[in-house]
């Protein structure tokens, strides 16, 4: 018959969309992972001027990558006793001073104020670096 | 062409998401923490490159920041976010500190990408 000539050899898949649900898959999957979002960590600026009567203020020094200078104790970050102090703090609501030695990396006192974070120490100011 | 329409509006969105990925700068990579809070106001952006240039909401300053932030007449509530990258000294802050206090702002706010 006619109609049987008519037949046309059968693609499997046509191209077209084909692409279109490749780029859809790809953009939902695009959108779905979460992309490495910028964070942030906020400091107080405020200088050590006035100390109020209210809280104690604590200095903390930076002078060796991993090692705080607490009232002239010198102490690794990851040990408990750091830990402790800072649970004190915390507790106290005490006003704490961040400084680090200039030869300090940023990343170093990023890493410092995370953990003053964690623990919950909100009273936490950034001072300049001091010349060793 | 209803496929071509089709295609034409997938690639549009695809270039739109794309474009919200910040192209990476090779001289910044900012320091990586454990905060949980994103980063969405950018009102006045300081970045601080690995070869010590400071950059103020993109441009290159050619004076000292104080000066630079001095001429844009900030208000006290205003914020400043911290672009600094990772292995820089401690010193290379001090700048932006002492001109952000002489300002009598008291909140900065520095980024940080999650830690992996």
């Amino acid at each position: 018959m006619l109609l049987d000539s008519y037949q046309r050899p059968k693609q499997l898949i046509s191209m077209t969309p084909l692409i279109d649900v490749v780029f859809i898959l790809l953009l939902f999957f695009m959108l779905s992972s979460t992309f490495n979002r910028t964070k942030q960590i906020e400091v107080s600026t405020s200088s050590g001027g006035q100390p109020s009567q209210i809280s104690e203020s604590v200095k903390l020094l930076i002078t060796e990558p991993g090692f705080v200078r607490i009232n002239d104790n010198v102490i690794s970050v990851n040990s408990d006793e750091f830990t402790k102090q800072l649970k004190e703090y915390a507790a106290s609501g005490d006003k704490l001073f961040l400084a680090a030695r200039s030869h300090i990396s940023v990343q170093e006192i990023i890493h410092l104020l995370d953990s003053a974070k964690h623990y919950g120490i909100t009273n936490l100011s950034l001072s300049e670096s001091v010349q060793p | 062409m209803i496929p071509a329409i089709n295609i034409v509006f997938l690639l549009l969105i695809f270039f739109m998401i794309a474009g919200h990925i910040e192209a990476r700068n090779e001289q910044l990579h900012i320091p990586g923490s454990l905060s949980e809070q994103d980063l969405n106001i950018r009102e006045i952006e300081i970045q601080v490159l690995a070869d010590g240039n400071y950059l103020l909401n993109g441009t290159a300053l050619s004076s000292g920041i104080a000066a630079a932030l001095n001429d844009m007449a900030l208000s006290k509530e205003s914020v400043i976010t911290l672009h600094v990258h990772r292995d820089l000294p401690a010193s290379s802050l001090d700048p932006v500190l002492n001109s952000v206090r002489k300002l009598g702002i008291k909140q900065l706010l520095i980024a940080t990408e999650q830690q992996p």
